[in-house]
């Protein structure tokens, strides 16, 4: 029923609703401050709609008809009815002075009195005095001359008057105007000053989201350079290995050949140097002169780019063949059979040059190892 | 210038004071002071909630009637003199609904605030040397109490009209809207606590002189 407290403040519950949670309500001094705290909002709520001034004609039925039941009620009609205040009020001195004001309106002037004549024999008693008149005409100079003193004066402060009521228009309305002019001030401050806060707290939030996203990207950074030098690492083993996959890629029928050449008696090894160009290569050939293979190890040359190879060349007194061609692993090594179709004892040496993409019928190339073919 | 001390006097004086004056001694110029404050005010809720502008005004002049005659009735203690004032006004106004089994013809829509209109108005009253300082806080709190209603969300704002200027109970929303009941009185509690807290932060409190 607690839930009811907002629609029966509002005034959206039924009358038997309502009946059922006020007399809750009576045991429940939280819920009565609840009801209070929401009063304040709804007490607002008029002030939404546009203010329409009554007409004059309502205005004065209204005044006509509540002055009429004061009569009746209270024995008191708009001329009298505030001299009665007992209610407290904020500047008693001024009450005292409207009192004191209106009370000298109604209470009459203090009247001679003489209670041994009649009024009428009062009245020719004294205009029979000779002394009588003369005072009279000049009680009735003096008189003349201070009514139009005092009409001048009265003259003279209803134009006060009446400019100090211009005055007092004017201040009213720079009153107003200033009063419009503070209310707008005071709704922009407000506002300023929300959207100034909402400001802070979102610049607050970006900042920490910022340096929260500064750092995941320093981290990311790190991590992303540790991968990338595990993957340079990881290609540079495989390229590696790709190249020793490749050196021991021989066929079984090669391989045959490499056992047949190994454990034959006339076969022998002989050294194979690098030139002046190539001081750090050197190579080893192992041979039967009676076989058509050799096995060829080389060591210490570099890797070739694209379009060029190293190929065997087999020299003779006259001249020379050009043979297999080979490129090297990353550490500049190779294991190859070298073919011949003529026995190596025709041959009195072997080199090495560097030729273009698929080798060539004769050399172009400098020469990066050579090695005579004599038995040592 | 007695009346023209009383009246100024009179000014100051607050809403409680001077239903005050008018429980225990009938004075009819503390309630002439009332009627000039609200009845602009509450002549704008009973036309808005009736959507007739004549019957607005005819229910105005009951509601102040009933002031004069009941104001014996009001109990500072429960309340404060406009709570009581609007309320019977509202009350009056949705009865009135309710009789003539009359819906205003045009959608409720409230009000918008003229900021020109309003400067305009100050300039009539000042020279019908009205009560001021009242019309402008009051013309003030007019803009702070749209613009709060303008900030609720719509669902909640809804709940408002349909309550408070249109008078239907929860059990008629809910039939009419095909909303439960729970889902009522969460946005009624929701708009009002809101709405409270946007007018404080906006300074309104009840006037005083």
């Amino acid at each position: 029923m607690e839930a009811w407290l907002g629609l029966y403040v509002l005034g959206g519950l039924t009358e038997e609703e309502e009946r059922k949670l006020e007399a809750v309500l009576a045991t429940r001094p939280d819920w009565q401050t609840q009801v209070e705290d929401l009063t304040t909002a709804v007490s607002q709520l008029p002030y939404a709609t546009e203010a329409i001034p009554p007409s004059d004609q309502m205005t004065n039925q209204l005044m006509a008809r509540v002055e009429k039941n004061a009569q009746a009620r209270f024995g008191v009609g708009e001329a009298t009815s505030f001299t009665a205040v007992s209610a407290p009020a904020p500047h008693p001195q001024r009450q005292i002075k409207i009192e004191n004001e209106l009370k000298q309106e109604r209470e009459p002037a203090p009247e001679a009195k003489d209670e041994t004549a009649s009024w009428w024999t009062r009245l020719t008693n004294f205009w029979s005095h000779p002394g009588t008149t003369v005072f009279a005409v000049a009680v009735a100079v003096v008189l003349m001359l201070w009514a139009g003193l005092v009409t001048q004066q009265l003259n003279q402060v209803s134009e006060e008057m009446a400019n100090l009521r211009n005055d007092f228009t004017a201040v009213q309305t720079t009153n107003s105007d200033l009063a419009t002019a503070n209310a707008a001030l005071v709704t922009t401050n407000q506002e300023l000053t929300s959207q100034n806060s909402n400001m802070l707290a979102d610049m607050a939030t970006l900042l920490n989201d910022n340096s929260e996203a500064q750092l995941t990207i320093a981290q990311l950074q790190g991590e992303l350079n540790n991968s990338q030098q595990a993957q340079q690492e990881a290609e540079t083993q495989l390229v590696s290995l790709q190249a020793q996959y490749d050196a021991l890629q021989l066929t079984t029928a090669d391989q045959q050949q490499v056992t047949d050449l190994l454990f034959s008696p006339q076969t022998y090894n002989i050294s194979l140097p690098g030139t002046a160009e190539t001081p750090d290569a050197s190579g080893r050939l192992v041979l039967n002169p009676n076989q058509g293979e050799a096995l060829l190890l080389v060591s210490g040359l570099p890797p070739l780019p694209e379009g060029q190879v190293y190929q065997v060349l087999l020299i003779y007194d006259t001249g020379h063949n050009t043979a297999d061609t080979f490129r090297v692993d990353t550490t500049g090594d190779s294991v190859l059979l070298v073919h011949s179709d003529e026995p190596w004892g025709n041959f009195t040496a072997v080199g090495i040059s560097i030729e273009p993409e698929g080798g060539s019928p004769q050399r172009t190339g400098d020469i990066i190892i050579l090695g005579e073919l004599a038995q040592s | 210038m007695g009346n023209e001390l009383m009246q100024n006097t009179l000014d100051e004086l607050n809403d409680e004071e001077l239903i005050s004056l008018v429980q225990t001694e009938g004075n009819v110029h503390a309630f002439r002071q009332l009627y000039t404050r609200y009845s602009p005010i509450v002549t704008g809720l009973s036309s808005k909630i009736t959507g007739d502008h004549t019957l607005g005004e005819e229910i105005a002049q009951e509601t102040f009637w009933r002031v004069w005659h009941n104001a014996a009735s009001f109990q500072p203690t429960r309340g404060t003199f406009t709570n009581w004032m609007f309320g019977i006004a509202r009350n009056l106004s949705i009865d009135a609904l309710r009789r003539y089994k009359k819906m205003p013809t045009r959608p409720f829509v409230l009000d918008t605030f003229d900021r020109e209109e309003q400067h305009h108005e100050f300039n009539t009253l000042v020279a019908e040397e009205s009560d001021v300082p009242h019309q402008v806080w009051a013309s003030w709190q007019q803009e702070e109490i749209l613009a709060a209603l303008d900030k609720l969300p719509p669902e909640q704002k809804e709940v408002i009209v349909w309550v408070y200027f249109q008078g239907r109970t929860r059990r008629e929303i809910a039939q009419q809207e095909q909303i439960p009941f729970g889902t009522i009185n969460t946005r009624a509690r929701l708009a009002l606590d809101k709405l409270r807290y946007l007018l404080m932060g906006r300074g309104i409190e009840a006037y005083s002189e």
